[in-house]
């Protein structure tokens, strides 16, 4: 090639760059940043430029996060990443497997045995200050129920190795601990998990609901009982935002009573009282399983038209909200605490409405990876003073004999 | 700001490439300069100004040796600009960890700002040596235009993690480089060539490592461990000679040549060869002004091997001032020390696929001082890779990790030897066009890459 027009290629080679860059940079700025999933890190809003973000470099940080959301071409970009790197072998996504039947299914949290054995303490703490039946359920997510689904090579077995622990942690202290492992494995293949989701289904809730039935009490209601419809077909939840992978949408049922019975659902620290345990809003966005009792509220206080004068707390995570609405049917009210939301002192509010019904319903990963499950033993003040009163009452009942 | 990130490639290099050729010729440093101190201010909003307190006292040392006639109070200042960038260096790097070792009480909330590491301190303080080293021994002269020297201190494409480019190399292009088409054209080439290597294999090696460095000790078996160690060897290698090739390219944009940091180190024969080929940058400086000056090769083979050993403790510490960097060094001042006692004609006895296997070995294990932690767990990595772990020789666990990243793995071996670029090279070198396919699908697919990733910081950015 000759000189001249060696020249000429290379101008061209550097004007294929200059523009298309110049392209790219026009797209970004006439389009506007797509709203955010709701399942992304939304930490990243521009419009907090103080001194702050700017000197410790979290200005910085957010400004990339917002060019990067702003890029034109994000969604098909991230999509077809996510093919590409499924052609090349890879079969986890951030931390989603794919797997078969379609399931996405996410790998659990890292088994901190420090930190569950400081939950595990805890429970055994608000126990043991007296006047309380807890019973303890932990979930198995659909990483264990579903293993064979998985990839080849990848199942560990940390979900069995907390069930054992929490089982030998809780024998012989007066807590009941429900493992409704088994339950589920025997009714794997029935959708009691969604495929795009690391929750239970409705399906799944109705099988543990069924497991805690015995300990806590009541007789469950059965199939006949209800009418199950679906009210929506385009679930795409969590594990499908994290792996973009193409599998068929999930789809959302709701288990209803033949008569449908009139419950009041409060929120009361930000005063919203409804009349219904579902709400349909959440049925227009992306993340539909917050139907469930609205996602996760510090409080939440379900007066059901059961009046036997039953009442029970529950401590929680998300794992809890498609069950919870079973379990309404059999007491006059249900309190439902997020510990990591919730800031009063706990056991004055149990205290205060009189509960001795205790539960903890949580899912695996959430037992796990939460700590704000201690905050129900914590050494307030009021606690303090409970623990110091009934010392002094077991004194005087030891003295008295 | 991150050369692989939307910010820099969509905002800011337009940008300053704009601002950089609507300006006339003797306005061009300035804007490389105030730019370069803009985007280190981005990163580093408070610490920009000890590169500004490096930049102005060096300077104002350099003119002062430069122009001072006596020999005692040249040598004074020279000393006092020696001590004075190895003190800033020492005192940063290490002023956090002491900080958290003494639990110190910061008078702020340290949300707003905690002592990390200035970024690219280790590296324009080896810059500022060489200047006024180089004017001391009457290599160049000093640099009388603020402006210029600022450019050459702060030059963004080389700040934060080299090339490092001593002054003498760097002075003509100052004042007279030419900006050609050509040189653009390479420059985006080097550029791209260098961003892939950086987000679509380093990025993703590094997760691989990742996993497998986390693995609990009891199930990190021997297997995995080597997946491991060479998963991380070609991290950084993409990661930083990545950066390198970028670093390169966009100064090319610019009109700057700076030869090249590495040269396929993983195709060499011996640990010294390899040296010889990995971040040569840095290799040169401290062979110019540390094993030189020391007395580099002498006859004395003792006096020889103690430089040797000097140097290396040296480079170790520069990266990190702990136990596992300074075996780190030792541990190849002795190869070094050991391959030099060895002649070239024996050597060349060996096949050299032996010699490469051999290099690689050693190589794979002195990265395990880089790559772990502390020293507690290196023992632990280097237990499994010989074979003592307690998890035994096998996992399921490394046929899932190899087959996943098979292909991953296939094409960085790949991109470590230099085919690909020598065919890419003979067909551009025929007709440059060939070139612009490839490498705008290159482009194209860096972008997904970041589009889709959380940010992984270059490696060497912790130095």
């Amino acid at each position: 090639m000759s000189r001249h027009s060696k020249r000429n290629a290379f101008r061209k080679f550097n004007s294929v760059f200059v523009f298309g860059v110049l392209i790219l940079m026009l797209l970004n700025f006439l389009r506007p940043a797509e709203t955010n999933t709701e399942f992304q890190d939304n930490t990243h809003s521009l419009s907090e430029i103080n001194i702050k973000n700017l000197i410790s470099g979290q200005l910085a940080e957010n400004a990339e996060k917002y060019a990067n959301d702003k890029f034109t071409f994000r969604k098909s970009f991230l999509i077809f990443k996510s093919k590409l790197e499924y052609i090349t072998g890879k079969r986890e996504h951030n931390g989603v497997y794919v797997c078969d039947n379609n399931y996405l299914i996410e790998k659990p949290k890292e088994y901190n045995l420090e930190l569950i054995d400081a939950n595990i303490d805890a429970i055994k703490n608000l126990y043991a200050m007296g006047g309380f039946n807890v019973t303890i359920s932990v979930i198995s997510p659909a990483y264990e129920v579903l293993n064979d689904y998985l990839p080849d090579n990848v199942y560990d077995d940390s979900i069995l190795r907390l069930s054992s622990k929490l089982k030998e942690s809780f024998s012989e202290t007066g807590i009941v601990y429900i493992d409704s492992t088994k339950l589920l494995k025997r009714y794997k293949d029935d959708y009691l998990y969604y495929r795009t989701d690391n929750h239970l289904t409705s399906n799944g809730s109705y099988v543990v609901y069924h497991d805690l039935a015995d300990t806590l009490g009541f007789t469950a209601l059965t199939g006949e009982d209800f009418k199950i419809s679906d009210v929506s077909r385009s679930f795409k939840g969590s594990t499908y935002s994290k792996a973009l992978k193409d599998v068929p949408a999930d789809v959302l049922t709701v288990y209803r009573p033949h008569e449908t019975p009139r419950f009041k659902v409060k929120f009361p620290l930000e005063n919203i009282e409804v009349d219904s345990m579902y709400f349909p809003a959440h049925l227009e966005r992306e993340d539909k399983y917050s139907y469930f009792l609205d996602g996760n509220h510090a409080l939440t206080v379900i007066n059901s038209p059961n009046k036997n004068g039953k009442s029970i707390a529950i401590f929680k995570d998300s794992f809890a909200n498609s069950i919870i609405p079973f379990l309404a049917y059999h007491y006059e009210t249900v309190h439902i605490i997020d510990l990591s939301l919730f800031e009063e002192s706990v056991v004055k509010y149990l205290d205060d409405c009189g509960i001795s019904n205790i539960l903890y319903l949580y899912g695996a990963d959430g037992f796990m990876s939460d700590d704000s499950i201690k905050r129900t033993a914590v050494s307030d003040d009021y606690a303090a003073a409970r623990n110091a009163e009934s010392a002094a009452y077991d004194l005087i009942d030891a003295l008295n004999q | 700001m991150n050369f692989s990130g939307i910010l820099f490639l969509l905002y800011f290099l337009p940008l300053i490439l704009a601002a950089y050729y609507l300006t006339p010729k003797h306005g061009r440093n300035f804007v490389l300069f105030m730019g370069s101190l803009f985007f280190y201010a981005w990163g580093e909003p408070i610490y920009v100004l000890i590169l500004l307190v490096s930049c102005l006292l060096n300077y104002f040392m350099g003119l002062a040796i430069d122009t001072e006639e006596q020999t005692t109070k040249r040598k004074s200042v020279f000393v006092f600009s020696v001590i004075f960038n190895i003190a800033i260096l020492i005192l940063f790097k290490y002023i956090g960890r002491f900080i958290a070792l003494f639990n110190v009480k910061l008078p702020w909330d340290s949300s707003y700002f905690s002592f990390g590491i200035p970024l690219g301190i280790s590296f324009y303080t080896l810059n500022a040596l060489s200047y006024t080293t180089d004017i001391y021994r009457g290599k160049v002269k000093a640099q009388k235009n603020f402006i210029n020297f600022g450019t050459y201190i702060t030059m963004f494409s080389k700040l934060l993690a080299g090339p490092v480019i001593s002054y003498n190399k760097m002075e003509k292009q100052l004042t007279s480089r030419r900006e050609t088409i050509e040189g653009f054209s390479s420059g985006i080439v080097c550029f791209v060539v260098g961003l892939a290597k950086k987000v679509i294999l380093a990025d993703n090696l590094f997760v691989l490592w990742e996993s497998i460095k986390l693995t609990p000790t009891a199930e990190l078996t021997t297997v995995l461990a080597w997946l491991g160690i060479i998963s991380f060897a070609l991290y950084i290698y993409f990661d930083f000679s990545g950066y390198s090739d970028m670093a390169i390219g966009l100064s090319k944009m610019f009109g700057f040549e700076f030869g090249k940091n590495f040269d396929y180190p993983y195709t060499s024969r011996s640990i010294s060869e390899f040296w010889s080929k990995w971040n040569i940058s840095l290799y040169d400086w401290f062979k110019e002004y540390v094993f030189l000056p020391l007395g580099g090769k002498d006859k004395n083979a003792f006096r020889t091997n103690l430089n040797i050993l000097t140097v290396w403790v040296l480079v170790g510490l520069w990266h990190n001032f702990s136990l596992n960097f300074l075996l780190f060094g030792l541990y190849f001042a002795l190869f070094f020390i050991i391959e030099k006692s060895i002649s070239e004609k024996n050597l060349k006895k060996i096949p050299d696929i032996f010699r490469v296997l051999y290099t690689i070995i050693f190589v794979l294990i002195g990265w395990v001082f880089f790559a772990t932690p502390d020293f507690a767990s290196s023992i632990e990595y280097f237990k499994a890779l010989l074979g003592f772990s307690n998890a035994g020789a096998f996992s399921p666990r490394f046929i899932y990790d190899v087959l996943s990243n098979g292909i991953l793995l296939i094409a960085s071996v790949f991109a470590s030897l230099p085919y690909a670029s020598r065919t890419g090279k003979i067909l551009s070198d025929d007709n440059p066009s060939y070139a612009t396919v490839p490498i705008v699908l290159l482009f194209i697919l860096s972008l997904v890459y970041i589009i889709g990733s959380t940010t992984v910081p270059f490696v060497y950015f912790s130095f």
